[in-house]
């Protein structure tokens, strides 16, 4: 084992209220759905051992309340996040549209070292339903996480189970990467900040 | 200005200007007293006991001559020999005429002061100077002089205090509705504070007597403060009250709870049923402020003291002796007298409460014998004796208004019989079953243990036999020392929605409101909003585990009220953690109480928490830690010590009353005694929770340990705990925790939790705003070339404008028109200021100061027009601001030159017409000389030739063009673009203007702290009164022009000769024009220039030359002011 790597991997569910968010989570963690769940106020976690290219990491993985006041809470858990799950309900096309700003509400409140290359995953959650009810499609939803910087795509049934442990592999994985990565890059001091500043202003003028 | 008639007496430092028989026109002779240095102390003196006077006035002379003790009264003051003429002219062409049938100079005196009386008092019906207090108005007087603040603002109070900054300053305080201002004037030095109430951080009060006020970047202290507390409580609400505002300003989304259709009618924004129901209290408008606000203050109080709905207002109040039969004890204590209750609570705490509506009142009796007595008998059986103790003149009062009110309430009894059906304490003593309840009665209760049901039973009994030891039940229920402990061992289930309705108060309003509840559904029902579709996903999720919510009949149940609530309070909406509230309130009471249980919640005992912004959730966590690190400064060391964030596991306890986080049995016990106690048992509990587990919570080193820790803890909430002490008993944990929180942490009061609230509520606030703002800026799509700072302050500025312009109830969008665009024009640009001292100096020596302003206005409203205001709908967001400013800053020569042609050219041809460039000169004049003084007058004059120049040539060639194709063409005259660029570039002076002068007025961060110190070196106090005489004789005259001629002959030659040696100097043509301008009429000259309709080249020249004729003038008047600078030392 490397020296510095904690074992412990911070992972933050984000997502609009009601799509499925602890679910998803109950499914990994304890491979259980209910309909029983309340909604969550404030932020609550789970934690999960995983075994990730054969080594035991530790899963923390927060779920966070989905109406947009509890933002102003202020969300002091984003920092020192491994990885961002965005997730959305494939049935539900303004919880699609709104990724962007979770995206970049995420940015901006856990303030990571490298915003470009932070790993995210996208999940497109309850596939579930039936066919007709669908509002977003497979391909609308890889598009989006093409021009984001290819961000991994996975569409859950946290009901049935679907891909659930898949996504979460993935989380695990590309969180374990991107600690690497932090390593190499803080030999150099403090390159990023500037970069990421201009960048960010970039694309906000370039989409209008 | 008329002023109420003040005595005064003859004093020698008035001369008199004007008089007839009745009236004397004075003038101050402070100005000429003998000394410079005994003028400095003159005006310390004046400054340290607030008698600054101005320097007119008119005195009615009521008593014989000038010698005379008594001399007259004071009837009107005016800062310029222009106003007190109007006012004597209004005296001797009104006044005098009216009074020529009275004969008696006496009488006419009388008559006159009786008129002047009335007028001040109509006039200023809404003004701060409404207060009759002489002192205040004159305090008013100055502060408006001094600080030059919006029309609008009004005086709340002033103090005397001592300012802080490298010595103590001693001064006056001056306290209006969004300002907080200082002015010291000792020894020849001036000091001005002017602090923004919206912008303060911080209020703190410091030992022996100082209070401190920070904000952002600048810290002021003030001192000696005679009434430290009272000011600090003034500053404190009228911050909070900006605050309040603060946060409105910023949240400009539509209402989450409106409709679309709403949405789309502002008109139905205004009036939310909220405010129709008359829940927002309406300021008194006939007091003056302070006492307004005091009254207002008092009020709070006094709801929140008996959980009255916030339209109660204490109308009396006196000191009693209460006794209640069937008590031996009586009770000392003070009575209140509110519009629909009669309320009573003794000295001692916890020993008697109560809040008797008049309509559950049978029977008052006076009782004459040695004390006067009220004896009264209200349903229930529930007898009450009162004993006034203080003066019999007082009781007499109070018990005329008690009749006044019973009388009025007469009609409200008839609707207390069907109420009292809705209360299961009726059903319970009748030893009915439940009738009515929440959905418990169907689908029963949740209880922890198996011996609930005898549990249950006993505290029944309890309940019963208080009820019939007549101390009155439901709305009649009188709170003794009992009354606290049945509720603190847990409620019965049947009594437990009763006694939360009743406590909460959400009762009295039910009862109020009869109907409103059901005409909510009626008028809003099967509207859909943000807030209901949010709500729709939440139904299931509430309290899944409780049968009755898997049912249809829950669900709809819990829909109803939160759907109610949102169109009751659209700006509020839904907040998760609301349903998971209501679901369990349901379980216990009827839809129609819960909503208005909620109603309670929201407004009172859980201020903010569910407002978009859950500001007030948040203000309660930082209050929350500060009383951690206040009474268990051990874990408050450790939470900072490993940046854990308390927030993390605190904010759901409050947000759902810990039904989230703690088991429901458990959850209710704290609801039940959150309910009689208010808010500070949340925070209680929390403390407990921390101080049980303290020795773990001590061994966790990030948020997620903490909240194992704790989740742990109350999943074990059950188990019973064997007790240490010799005769402890066997007791549960949940028992202990309880206890814990009353015994160790009684000193949190309510008391101390609203002064808690109020400190952190401006950094919150301010904090809150801040990421607002920061996220607007965010949003921009195009910055130009503004540094993130920068564009930070524009939009700090953007809306500061709107905030003094907006009332504080009114949702606005982020959008300014115009009055508000100048208002950050100015704010952000000296040279769009127009009320400087400057200004005013000149509107008041020369009227309207050579019309100046008015040419900086107009070109104002062009920019606003023409460039900022894209799609021309009168208003302009902040990506307008951004996009004209970065064009005039950021583009140089050409990107301002481009925004003065947009700004110019009126039908957007992209040309402009003669006007147009004489109006563009005239915007040039006004800049150049606001900007660089007068020494660059030459160059705009050149200017204008030039362009006549360029587009006469230009006209030549259209002009033959013309006669080649055979038309006639009426366009003369024109100016392009490119012309215009040209000609503005040939000019070195206007070239560096374009390119660089002009960017560099933009101020675009803060600047200075607020504080401006001015000292007065004596010279230059003689020049300025030399100036000052000059400009009395001008303004003597009587017209426009001739003021103007008069003022030049003051300036004795030497300034007219130089400004012809200079006119010379610059350019030969505008010499010519300068001296043609000099032989002619000034008047005829303005006339010629108003004249457009036809366009021969004298009548050409003659506008040049009148333009120039203007700018001559300016001049002259500045060059004598600098001529007489010269001359006087010598």
């Amino acid at each position: 084992m490397r020296g510095g790597r904690k074992a412990l991997l911070k992972v933050i569910i984000l997502g609009d209220s009601g799509v499925g968010k602890t679910s998803l989570m109950n499914q990994y963690v304890n491979n259980k759905f209910s309909t029983q769940y309340k909604a969550t106020i404030g932020a609550d976690f789970l934690t999960k051992e995983v075994l990730v290219e054969e080594r035991s990491v530790t899963m923390q993985i927060w779920d966070t309340a989905g109406q947009e006041r509890f933002q102003s809470l202020g969300v002091a858990f984003y920092r020192g996040a491994d990885c961002c799950a965005l997730v959305y309900d494939v049935n539900n096309v303004k919880s699609f549209e709104n990724l962007d700003s979770w995206r970049d509400e995420f940015l901006l409140q856990a303030n990571p070292r490298d915003p470009e290359n932070f790993p995210f995953v996208v999940i497109g959650n309850k596939v579930d339903v039936e066919e007709s009810k669908r509002q977003v499609t497979q391909k609308r939803a890889m598009a989006w996480c093409q021009q984001k910087g290819n961000i991994p795509y996975f569409e859950t049934s946290a009901k049935e189970g679907i891909n659930v442990e898949q996504a979460f592999f993935t989380i695990a994985k590309n969180s374990l990467k991107q600690e690497a990565d932090v390593e190499l890059y803080s030999d150099f001091p403090d390159p990023i900040k500037i970069d990421g500043d201009t960048s960010v202003a970039k694309s906000a003028g370039c989409e209008c | 200005m008329w002023t109420l008639p003040t005595p005064v007496d003859a004093s020698s430092f008035w001369q008199t200007i004007k008089e007839n028989d009745l009236f004397s026109a004075q003038k101050s002779k402070e100005n000429e007293s003998s000394t410079t240095m005994l003028r400095s102390v003159w005006a310390t003196i004046q400054n340290v006991f607030d008698t600054k006077q101005p320097p007119f006035r008119i005195v009615l002379r009521t008593q014989g001559g000038q010698d005379s003790a008594a001399y007259g009264h004071m009837i009107a003051v005016a800062e310029s020999l222009k106003e007190i003429e109007a006012d004597w002219a209004w005296i001797e062409g009104t006044l005098l005429p009216e009074m020529k049938e009275l004969e008696d100079k006496a009488d006419k005196a009388a008559y006159a002061l009786s008129k002047f009386t009335s007028l001040v008092q109509t006039r200023e019906a809404d003004s701060d100077e409404k207060s009759s207090d002489a002192k205040f108005r004159a305090a008013a007087r100055s502060w408006r002089q001094l600080f030059r603040l919006p029309e609008s603002e009004r005086l709340v109070n002033f103090y005397s205090c001592s300012y802080h900054r490298r010595l103590m300053n001693q001064g006056w305080m001056y306290i209006s509705l969004s300002y907080c201002c200082f002015y010291s004037f000792v020894l020849g030095t001036e000091t001005k504070v002017i602090i923004e109430l919206k912008d303060i951080e911080e209020l703190t009060k410091e030992k022996s007597k100082r209070g401190m006020v920070s904000d952002s970047i600048k810290i002021h202290f003030f001192s000696n403060l005679f009434q430290r507390d009272e000011t600090f409580e003034l500053l404190e609400y009228l911050t909070n009250m900006a605050m309040q505002k603060l946060l409105k300003a910023t949240t400009t989304d539509p209402a989450p709870g409106l409709s679309i259709q709403q949405q789309e009618s502002q008109a139905e924004i205004l009036t939310s049923p909220a405010a129709v129901l008359g829940f927002v209290t309406a300021s008194d408008a006939s007091r003056p402020l302070k006492q307004a606000f005091e009254i207002q203050k008092r009020n709070s109080k006094f709801q929140w003291l008996f959980n009255l709905p916030s339209a109660e207002t204490i109308l009396e109040d006196v000191a009693v002796i209460c006794s209640i039969s069937g008590t031996n004890t009586s009770f000392q204590g003070k009575l209140y007298l509110s519009d629909t209750f009669l309320c009573f609570l003794s000295t001692a705490k916890y020993q008697c409460q109560l809040a008797l509506p008049f309509f559950a009142i049978m029977r008052v009796e006076r009782i004459n014998s040695q004390t006067s007595t009220v004896a009264i008998t209200a349903r229930h059986q529930l007898k009450l004796l009162f004993q006034f103790t203080g003066e019999r003149q007082q009781a007499d009062k109070f018990c005329n208004s008690l009749k006044d009110r019973l009388q009025a309430h007469v009609a409200m009894m008839k609707r207390l019989k069907p109420f009292l059906t809705t209360c299961p304490s009726e059903d319970l003593l009748a030893g009915r079953d439940l009738q009515v309840g929440g959905l418990g009665v169907t689908y029963g209760y949740v209880d922890a243990k198996r011996q609930a049901q005898a549990v249950e039973k006993s505290k029944l009994r309890y309940w019963i036999s208080y009820f019939r030891a007549e101390f009155g039940r439901n709305l009649t229920l009188v709170r003794l020392p009992t009354f606290i402990k049945l509720v603190r061992i847990g409620l019965p289930n049947a009594l437990r929605g009763e006694m939360w309705e009743l406590c909460s108060g959400a009762m009295y309003k039910r009862f109020l409101g009869e109907g409103y509840y059901n005409k909510l559904h009626a008028d809003y029902g099967g509207r859909t909003s943000l807030s209901t579709e949010e709500i729709e996903k939440d139904l299931n999720r509430s309290l899944p585990e409780y049968s009755g919510y898997q049912t249809p009949e829950g669900i709809n149940a819990l829909r109803r009220v939160l759907y109610a609530y949102s169109y009751h309070e659209p700006e509020i909406g839904y907040c998760q953690a609301m349903n998971i509230v209501v679901s369990v309130l349901l379980i216990y009471l009827t839809e129609e109480q819960a909503f208005w249980v909620l109603t309670v919640l929201c407004e009172r005992m859980l201020p903010g928490y569910y407002t978009v912004n859950m500001v007030g959730a948040v203000i309660d966590n930082h209050v929350f830690v500060t009383l951690v690190e206040r009474f268990m400064p051990i874990l408050g060391d450790h939470f900072k010590e490993h940046e854990i964030q308390l927030s993390v596991a605190c904010l759901p306890w409050f947000l759902s009353l810990y039904i989230n986080s703690l088991p429901l049995p458990y959850a209710l016990r704290i609801m039940d005694c959150f309910f009689m106690e208010g808010a500070k048992v949340l925070f209680q509990v929390g403390l407990a929770i921390l101080k049980i587990n303290g020795d773990a919570i001590l061994k966790v080193r990030d948020d997620g340990e903490l909240m194992n820790v704790l989740k742990s803890y109350f999943g074990k909430l059950g188990d019973v705990l064997q007790g240490s002490g010799e005769n402890a008993r066997p007791t549960t944990k949940f028992n202990q925790l309880m206890l814990t929180a009353y015994r160790e942490f009684q000193n949190v009061t309510n008391d101390l939790i609203v002064d808690l609230r109020k400190t952190h509520q401006l950094k919150v606030i301010q904090s809150m705003d801040l990421y607002a703002k920061r996220s607007v800026v965010r949003s921009l799509t195009f910055t130009s070339k503004f540094t993130k700072d920068e564009l930070l302050y524009l939009c700090d500025q953007f809306y500061t404008a709107q905030f003094y312009t907006t009332s504080a109830g009114k949702k606005q969008a982020d959008r300014l028109d115009l009055p508000q665009f100048k208002q950050l024009l100015a704010r952000i640009a000296p040279w769009a200021s127009f009320d400087s001292e400057q200004d005013d100096q000149l509107a008041r020596s020369g009227g309207e100061a050579s019309g100046k302003p008015v040419v900086g206005a107009d070109f104002i409203d062009k920019l606003f027009a023409k460039v900022f205001d894209q799609n021309a709908d009168g208003l302009v967001d902040l990506q307008d601001i951004v996009r004209g400013l970065g064009k005039m800053i950021h583009e140089g020569a050409a990107g301002a030159l481009d925004v003065f042609m947009r700004a110019h050219d009126g039908d957007g041809d992209g040309k402009l017409s003669k006007e147009e460039t004489i109006q563009v000169s005239e915007t040039l004049l006004f800049l150049t000389r606001r900007l660089e003084g007068d020494s660059h007058l030459g160059s705009v004059s050149s200017f204008l030739n030039r362009a006549f120049a360029a587009a006469a040539a230009a006209a030549a060639a259209s002009a033959s063009e013309a006669e080649s194709s055979g038309q006639t063409t009426q366009e003369a005259f024109s100016l392009s673009s490119a012309t215009l660029t040209k000609v503005i570039l040939a000019d070195d002076f206007l070239e560096t203007f374009f390119s660089e002068t002009l960017q560099q007025t933009f101020v675009l961060q803060n600047s200075g702290t607020g504080v401006q110190q001015k000292i007065f070196a004596p010279p230059i106090q003689e020049i300025s009164e030399s100036l000052w005489s000059g400009g009395l004789k001008w303004a003597t005259g009587r017209m426009a022009a001739g003021r103007k001629a008069a003022g030049g002959a003051v300036a004795a030659g030497s300034g007219a000769a130089a400004q012809g040696d200079k006119a010379g100097q610059t350019d030969g043509a505008a010499d010519a024009a300068a001296s043609a301008a000099g032989g002619k009429g000034g008047a005829k000259m303005i006339d010629a220039s108003d004249d457009d309709a036809d366009d021969d080249g004298a009548l050409l020249l003659e506008e040049v030359d009148s333009l120039l004729r203007e700018a001559d003038l300016g001049g002259t008047e500045s060059e004598m002011a600098s001529g007489a600078a010269e001359v006087s030392p010598a």
